[in-house]
């Protein structure tokens, strides 16, 4: 089986403290792999990685190797833009944009400049059908996203998510302020998917 | 007991009344302008002062035309508008979402300091400076002008567009950006299209403040603009705004309870009227569609803040 990721003797640090230390791990393509562990072990650190979104913090730092698809995605000639496009992510906390339901999902497709209506009409009603949230916002497309409850807000995230076709998506426990009715419908939709995802 | 509740009383009461001080005096500003405002009405007639196209009180030739005092600072305002509004905004998106902490703690309060420099030194140093450095460029730009005092008003409303629209995009939380920047967006799209429009009540409340505060403006124009009331769209030549005019009027010799003396309230009153409808709108763009409330509280407490000061400015000058 092919592996997607590749990681050698990763070590993370904020500031001096080790979050984590010589992960060796490879994570097969085309499967569903699942990080689990107690809170505050280091979980999201890890699956940030992978995307690089740990960028965003000054103190970070990080030894070690992360191959993805044949490149280590640390390394400088990579483009953070275009690894984050590939490697999609659904957040613990739902964060739709403060737009109409139908703009957090097209959000993907404009900023790669696609701006045909019709295309976007396409993309967005498919995205939120693999989401399962379209039958709940088929009327409303044009409301804030913001009106939606938690549970539906997360799955308007993962359509956000699906829309721009990632290779990967990483969900960061996505159902971690959830109910379980609202989790299950979330759960049932990731097996759904046919692409590799980390959780 | 007994006098503890008595004590309790007391206490309550004189809170009470510092409390409702400040309403007591507002009312009274209002009632006062009001009060000389119908005076001057009974005078000159309504459609005269909405129409006429020359303002000359002060003159043997008496006229009484707002329109080209209104002129005068809508004209400043454009221009302070034009230079603060794209510079402050800019600066903002670039303090909050490109420079580093240690910038930031740098940048923010020296612009800030910028606020804090007195109106009447802004004034000095368009008459003195902006206006000569113009004149290279322009020799046609007469000494006093309304270009060089917009400009310059312009540059002293900067700190305050930026600075709380920073604040509005400061309050953006960062998951939003987290969420943008996973779908493969660059850092100027996630400012332009993610934080810019969810700070949008915030950014339009300080564009708000920006203008009321160029049209409430007082020292720069009264000292780079002029004291000829024109109707004019032309940047080069003196002009006279409202609040020039009150001034003039005020430092001049016009005896109290005369006509000339009552068209500082009449003038006045309508910018009283303006600076409302700054507020009511300002208040308005708070419940916009898709907008944060973030930061919301704190737009709303400084333009109180700011409306309070302008009319005790205004009535200050009246007095």
């Amino acid at each position: 089986m092919n592996s997607a990721f590749k990681i050698e003797k990763l070590d993370v640090f904020y500031s001096d403290k080790q979050a984590l230390k010589c992960v060796n791990l490879d994570i097969p393509s085309k499967s569903v792999t699942a990080v689990i562990g107690p809170s505050g072990c280091g979980k999201s650190t890890f699956i940030r990685c992978l995307n690089r979104m740990n960028d965003l913090i000054p103190v970070f730092r990080l030894d070690g190797k992360i191959m993805y698809d044949g490149m280590d995605i640390y390394s400088k000639a990579v483009d953070t833009i275009d690894i984050r496009r590939r490697i999609g992510m659904v957040f613990q906390k739902p964060n739709p944009f403060p737009k109409s339901i139908y703009e957090n999902v097209a959000y993907g497709l404009r900023i790669q400049g696609i701006n045909k209506k019709g295309k976007i009409d396409m993309v967005v009603e498919a995205s939120l059908k693999k989401a399962a949230i379209w039958d709940e916002v088929k009327d409303r497309l044009h409301q804030s996203a913001l009106s939606l409850s938690g549970g539906q807000q997360q799955r308007l995230c993962i359509a956000r998510a699906i829309a721009v076709e990632p290779e990967v998506i990483l969900f960061d426990e996505p159902c971690s302020a959830l109910d379980p009715i609202a989790t299950a419908k979330i759960e049932d939709k990731d097996r759904g998917f046919d692409n590799r995802i980390k959780k | 007991m007994k006098r503890f509740r008595i004590k309790e009383k007391i206490v309550e009461g004189l809170l009470f009344l510092s409390a409702i001080a400040s309403v007591f005096i507002t009312v009274g500003i209002v009632g006062v302008l009001i009060f000389e405002t119908f005076e001057f009405f009974k005078v000159v007639s309504i459609i005269d002062f909405l129409t006429d196209t020359q303002w000359t009180p002060l003159f043997a030739e008496k006229h009484f035309g707002i329109l080209p005092l209104f002129a005068g600072t809508f004209l400043t305002t454009i221009i302070a508008m034009v230079v603060s509004l794209p510079i402050g905004l800019i600066s903002a998106i670039y303090l909050s979402e490109y420079s580093s902490q240690k910038i930031r703690t740098i940048v923010k309060p020296v612009l800030e300091i910028l606020a804090a420099v007195p109106t009447v030194v802004y004034g000095y140093f368009a008459l003195l400076f902006v206006t000569p450095l113009l004149q290279i460029f322009m020799p046609e730009l007469s000494g006093f002008n309304s270009l060089s005092a917009g400009i310059v008003m312009g540059i002293m409303i900067i700190p305050i567009v930026s600075s709380l629209s920073e604040d509005a995009m400061h309050a953006v939380p960062m998951s939003l950006r987290e969420g943008a920047l996973a779908l493969g967006a660059t850092r100027f799209q996630v400012a332009l299209k993610v934080v810019v429009p969810a700070a949008l009540s915030g950014i339009a409340a300080s564009f708000i403040l920006g203008i009321s505060r160029a049209v409430g403006e007082t020292m720069i124009v009264a000292i780079a603009a002029g004291q000829q009331p024109r109707l004019t769209l032309n940047l080069l030549v003196p002009i006279e705004t409202v609040t020039a005019y009150i001034v003039q009027v005020s430092l001049g010799d016009t005896p109290t309870g005369t006509l000339e003396y009552r068209t500082i309230f009449a003038a006045g009153i309508w910018k009283a009227r303006l600076a409302v409808s700054f507020q009511l709108s300002i208040q308005k763009t708070g419940r916009g569609r898709h907008t944060f409330c973030m930061g919301w509280d704190c737009m709303d407490y400084a333009l109180n803040r700011h409306c309070c000061i302008s009319s005790w400015r205004c009535s200050s000058n009246i007095s």
